[in-house]
């Protein structure tokens, strides 16, 4: 990892040169890449390019060009990757746990934008990710789309569709038993099972949406409520088992079915949704996958196999991939494409499950996901194809911005 | 520890006229405090500068300061400055610092746990330290009301100087007597339902914590409507840099005036804090203590932003004031700066700059004498005077 001190040090040289006029400028102004291949979008390759980048976009791709003196270079480029999954500010601050459905909560408010984490995301190639509260909540609040470098929060958010988070399963009732006696009193905190579980959604719903026949049951978020049964916010939920996935599924079509409202899901974490690909399809429900297991256990006892995000795709279903936050060698989120090539996806389509679905999921395609003229700079530098397990990440930008040197540290530039 | 016998003054190397061995300690007689040097908050030093003292008030301060005749002339070998003051402190408070019954106390007034007799009051006066202000403990979204005092003999200055509100991650950890197992305990089963756990108004969650305060300006009542208005300082309480940032855009949006009590790394926001016109506690010193603290006094400096040091006594010993704001001037803060932040600027913090901060006209005459400049580690403190009497002398700090 190369202090981003010595970063900022090192880009001097790249603009002027040495022989040329010094430029004032910082070296986020323009900025050009040469790949043997760039991968702008799932599908599209093109040889021997330069990338230009000016004010943080990319403003032109030339094909069939070689390398300038201050060109950056590397073997292959992609967009940058995005992970809808990260975990990042996810301790207990993060969600209001005084009721158990607080969709008038966001977990803005709990970001920290000096995390570490942040640019270890960034410098293992994810440049864009959806912050969530964590799980401990039947309906956690709001989420947030960020980018993983470039400044303060409020520069690094993009406008996307809102995403609701909540689960279903057994994390918003774990630990809600008491000890000794029955949950009978104001005092405990329901719900205790999943059946409680359900419960709370399906009456947060039926509240929400029955509300202006009944202002006395109107409640502190409801109007988000209301907004995803119109489908203008995503609801985000985790739910590793068949039992929970169907739970969700369910919930949606009797929505749907009540006349309420046709929701925009996806399940995260849906470890199991191979189980039941016909009704995710059925439903118009799309998936991101957890972090592939070795042993093919999950949270939950999960099962998932390797060809998970194979079958999905193969069915029809909107299936990205996730890292949980990893950034290790062995489960960032490039690791994770991998496992899913080995699983039978194509090199596109694992490419398409870290970029552009994600992207199209969040609503925010028209800045991120592909490398195309008009769209942020956000791009990831492979040494060899991208997601093969003998590939590293050379180099990551964001937004314009180097957060990954891909030059060789020479020592007499840094002095 | 009190005493005022004057001739404990003697071994010091104090020259007294026979007048003023003679004269009664009465406050109406006029005293004139005669040293090698007399250092103000301004960074001007009065080479052989004379204090006027009368009825516990600064009367007249300089070289060629006039005598009155029926003066009592006290030539000082050392070096007078004024009192130290310490921002955020708790001597005197054990256990009494919060009031954990209800999440949100903005009435409690922390003058109420403070007890005047605390044998820890005299170590401070003897370290040189005459105005300490008393915060409220880190449990609650809001503690109450902060207390100014004077050690030397436990008088109140300022009582609800300013609404103590939390914006440290501290306030839904610590365990108080209303919430048995704290949210963050670590996962797993815990043994008491989720309701009983945050009962009384608590909140688990930064979201949570910002939407009860928005919920308090929005219809302000009270304190609340004392800070709003701008009548009533706040001191937020903060740590991490995230935690500054939040507590700070809060202040802003609300036009809250008042200070920030933060972690080492607070001088990265001093920008922003500058923006929102809001004053500083540093950490005080301990050992091991990171160089942050020391770049982030610099760095508020450079952007004109007012700061003090929390002493946070009986942990830490009244010499670490001077030792904070030695570590800071390390890192290259103008002593003049580091020596305001320990008198005038910390005064005008806690509100009670028309009271203390300076050897000035108008002021208490809340004196230290130095065996040399007040800002040399290698000074001691050799005499201290609180409303003008003698409250500490000699070398039994």
């Amino acid at each position: 990892m190369i202090p981003l001190a010595v970063l900022s040090l090192a880009a001097l040289p790249l603009l002027g040169g040495p022989v040329a006029a010094p430029v004032q400028d910082s070296s986020k102004s323009t900025l050009t890449v040469f790949a043997d291949v760039v991968y702008t979008v799932p599908g599209t390759q093109v040889k021997n390019a330069l990338v230009q980048i000016e004010d943080g976009k990319i403003v032109a791709i030339l094909p069939g060009r070689s390398a300038t003196r201050d060109s950056l270079r590397a073997s292959a480029i992609t967009a940058g990757m995005i992970d809808m999954s990260t975990r990042i500010s996810s301790s207990r601050s993060g969600v209001e746990e005084t009721r158990e459905v607080v969709p008038d909560m966001s977990v803005v408010d709990a970001i920290d934008p000096y995390d570490r984490r942040w640019l270890r995301q960034a410098q293992s190639g994810v440049t864009t990710v959806l912050v969530t509260p964590p799980d401990r909540n039947v309906v956690g609040g709001m989420g947030v789309i960020m980018k993983t470098a470039g400044g303060s929060p409020e520069n690094r958010t993009l406008e996307g569709t809102p995403v609701l988070r909540g689960a279903m399963g057994s994390s918003p009732s774990s630990g809600n038993s008491p000890a000794f006696g029955r949950p009978t009193s104001f005092y405990n905190r329901r719900p205790t099972t999943r059946m409680g579980v359900e419960w709370e959604w399906r009456k947060a719903f039926f509240d929400a949406a029955l509300a202006s026949e009944y202002p006395e049951i109107e409640f502190a978020g409801a109007d988000v409520l209301r907004a995803v049964l119109d489908g203008n916010v995503n609801v985000f939920i985790q739910a590793w088992t068949t039992a929970d996935i169907r739970t969700a599924v369910f919930l949606k079509e009797e929505m749907a079915r009540e006349g309420f409202g046709e929701m925009r899901m996806i399940l995260d974490a849906a470890a199991e949704a191979w189980k039941e690909p016909a009704l995710l399809v059925r439903s118009g429900t799309a998936v991101v996958l957890p972090p592939f297991p070795s042993s093919g256990r999950t949270t939950e006892g999960a099962m998932m196999a390797g060809n998970v995000a194979k079958l999905l795709t193969d069915q029809g279903v909107l299936v990205a991939l996730s890292a949980h936050g990893s950034t290790s060698i062995s489960g960032g989120l490039a690791v994770q494409a991998g496992a899913a090539r080995r699983g039978g996806l194509s090199l596109d389509q694992a490419l398409a499950s870290v970029t552009t679905i994600p992207a199209r999921l969040l609503g925010i395609e028209t800045r991120v996901g592909t490398v195309e003229a008009g769209k942020d700079a956000d791009l990831v530098f492979w040494s060899g194809e991208p997601f093969q397990a003998t590939s590293r990440i050379t180099g990551v930008l964001v937004s314009g911005d180097l957060v990954l040197d891909p030059r060789p540290v020479d020592a007499s530039q840094n002095d | 520890m009190l005493f005022h016998p004057l001739a404990r003054l003697l071994p010091a190397g104090l020259l007294l006229s026979a007048a003023a061995l003679a004269a009664p300690q009465d406050s109406s007689t006029v005293m004139v405090l005669q040293a090698k040097s007399v250092h103000l908050a301004n960074g001007n030093v009065l080479e052989n500068g004379r204090v006027v003292i009368r009825d516990g008030r600064i009367l007249a301060v300089g070289a060629e300061a006039n005598i009155p005749a029926d003066a009592v002339l006290i030539e000082l070998d050392g070096h007078l400055s004024a009192g130290m003051i310490a921002l955020a402190d708790s001597t005197g408070l054990k256990g009494e610092r919060v009031d954990d019954t209800r999440w949100l106390m903005p009435d409690a007034q922390i003058a109420e746990g403070f007890r005047a007799d605390h044998p820890d009051l005299a170590r401070m006066t003897a370290g040189g330290v005459t105005t300490v202000m008393l915060t409220p403990g880190p449990g609650l979204l809001s503690g109450g009301r902060t207390a100014v005092i004077k050690p030397a003999g436990g008088k109140l200055l300022k009582g609800g100087a300013h609404l103590h509100l939390n914006f440290d991650s501290a306030m839904f950890t610590k365990r108080g007597a209303a919430r048995p197992s704290g949210p963050s305990s670590s996962p797993g089963p815990s043994f008491l339902s989720s309701s009983s756990r945050y009962p009384n108004g608590y909140r688990t969650s930064y979201a949570g914590a910002l939407a009860l305060l928005e919920d308090q300006l929005a219809d302000p009542q009270g304190a609340f409507a004392a800070v709003a208005s701008g009548k009533l300082p706040v001191l937020l309480q903060a740590g991490t840099r995230a935690e500054v940032g939040r507590a700070t855009s809060f202040a802003q949006r609300h036009g809250l005036q008042g200070i920030i009590a933060a972690g080492s790394r607070v001088g990265e926001l001093a920008d922003a804090i500058a923006k929102a016109k809001l004053g500083v506690v540093l950490a005080p010193f301990s050992p091991g203590q990171s160089f942050r603290l020391a770049l982030s006094a610099k760095q508020l400096s450079t952007v004109k932003v007012p700061f003090g040091f929390a002493l946070d006594a009986p942990n830490h010993a009244p010499d670490s004031l001077r030792m904070a704001a030695a570590i800071c001037m390390r890192e290259g803060l103008a002593p003049a700066a580091a020596w305001r932040a320990l008198t005038l600027d910390a005064a005008t913090l806690a509100g009670v700059a028309d009271r203390v901060g300076d050897v000035a006209p108008g002021l208490d005459a809340d004196l230290v004498l130095w065996s040399g400049s007040p800002t040399e580690l290698t000074s001691r403190v050799l005499s201290v005077w609180s409303d003008g009497v003698l409250v500490h002398s000699g070398d039994d700090q």
